[in-house]
């Protein structure tokens, strides 16, 4: 069990992280009458043609404010809200099942959310390569939060994985139990 | 209730997470303020800037020596203003004129040069042919003189009239356009408002190439139609 509480710790932990950190960069490129011009341009708005990232958090507040609601809920709900609920009920399940007792409702959600998995990472994805070839030359790049926040996901799927084993054994054991009484 | 209260450990783990993003990024980000707050103080003594004036607006009147509106020019025209720079007593530039205005500007920099060449330019390519020392129309100055801006409105038979004599210190100054506007309306005293630009010589060239560029995407659009 120790293991699967390590696995949560260091994915609560990289959520966090995936969160702040730069999720995407966006590379402002100028390209006119068959000529590039970023160079000249940098020189001119450095403040305009400047490399700038953005996190998962600042991309959903740049959407709302900019009018995006609907994405930015969409964003807001399988990227924060669904991996923290699915990290909690993770840690609840963990917990019982260290007491001896079956997680019962909350394993079975956390499978039921299964389904879903990854695709707060696939939307932030899609929301690259959907962008990434903006007019003018310019380009976006997925960043190393992005990676963070996978391997934060890709972890919670394991711990439930494991979970989910420990859950089954513990079922047989207290079916072999009754069966024994 | 347990349970419960065991959950304050992930959510305290991500926080953490975060927590420790914001914090290694939010130092570089207080360094580039205090970069901008030392930048936006005053001009460094020992530095060379180009000083230019950008814009000068002029009353529609003059003021006669009895205070009394009067015509900038006999024939009605408004007036043909220019400007010149002078520290210690010398003329250290004189501007182009710019004719029947009440409202004339200068760009800091005149260069007949293509787009295409701009990069180059902008990069410090001597190829093209061009010094860009050469192309601005600014005073170079250090950042503690003290100069006197006399604009002037140009008349061809007889010695151009003063349409103001603005002295300036530089070290009131900052980098980038200064606006001074006129609050004591007289004879020979008749502009309202005066827009100077002050770039440091080793700083960026932007501030020069921004208009050019401008003017000439114009241009080559122009010529694409």
């Amino acid at each position: 069990m120790i293991r699967v509480f390590i696995l949560l710790i260091i994915s609560a932990f990289t959520l966090g992280v995936g969160l702040v950190a730069p999720t995407m960069q966006t590379e402002p490129r100028l390209t006119l009458y068959g000529g590039d011009y970023t160079e000249i341009m940098n020189l001119l708005f450095p403040e305009e043609f400047a490399v700038s990232s953005f996190s998962i958090i600042e991309g959903i507040s740049h959407m709302w404010s900019g009018g995006s609601e609907g994405v930015a809920a969409l964003i807001f709900g399988f990227s924060i809200v669904f991996p923290i609920a699915k990290l909690l009920i993770l840690w609840m399940a963990g917990l019982r099942l260290r007491e001896g007792r079956c997680p019962g409702k909350f394993l079975k959600f956390v499978e039921k959310l299964g389904k879903f998995s990854m695709i707060d990472v696939f939307v932030i994805s899609v929301l690259i390569v959907t962008v990434k070839g903006l007019p003018g030359g310019s380009r976006i790049h997925a960043d190393w939060g992005l990676y963070v926040f996978a391997v934060s996901v890709v972890l919670s799927i394991v711990a439930g994985f494991m979970l989910a084993h420990r859950a089954h054994e513990l079922e047989e054991t207290l079916l072999s139990t009754d069966k024994s009484v | 209730m347990k349970n419960v209260l065991s959950l304050t450990f992930p959510i305290g783990l991500i926080l953490c997470g975060a927590g420790v993003v914001a914090l290694l990024s939010a130092e570089p980000a207080e360094r580039d303020e205090a970069a901008v707050a030392a930048e936006s103080d005053g001009l460094d003594p020992a530095a060379t800037y180009y000083v230019f004036v950008s814009e000068v607006e002029t009353y529609t009147m003059a003021l006669d020596d009895d205070n009394d509106e009067d015509d900038w020019d006999d024939d009605d025209d408004a007036p043909d203003l220019y400007y010149k720079m002078e520290f210690d007593g010398k003329t250290i530039f004189s501007s182009s004129e710019r004719s029947d205005t009440f409202i004339a500007n200068w760009r800091g920099i005149t260069i007949p040069i293509a787009l295409k060449d701009l990069k180059q330019l902008a990069q410090g390519d001597i190829n093209i042919g061009i010094e860009f020392e050469k192309i601005i129309t600014a005073a170079r100055v250090k950042g503690g003189d003290e100069l006197v801006v006399k604009i002037l409105d140009k008349d061809y038979l007889s010695p151009s009239d003063e349409v103001g004599s603005i002295p300036l210190k530089l070290s009131d100054l900052h980098e980038g356009t200064n606006e001074i506007i006129n609050k004591d309306r007289s004879e020979g005293n008749g502009w309202k408002r005066l827009e100077v630009k002050v770039v440091k010589r080793e700083g960026s060239v932007k501030d020069f190439l921004l208009p050019l560029l401008r003017e000439m995407t114009a241009e080559q659009k122009l010529q694409t139609k």
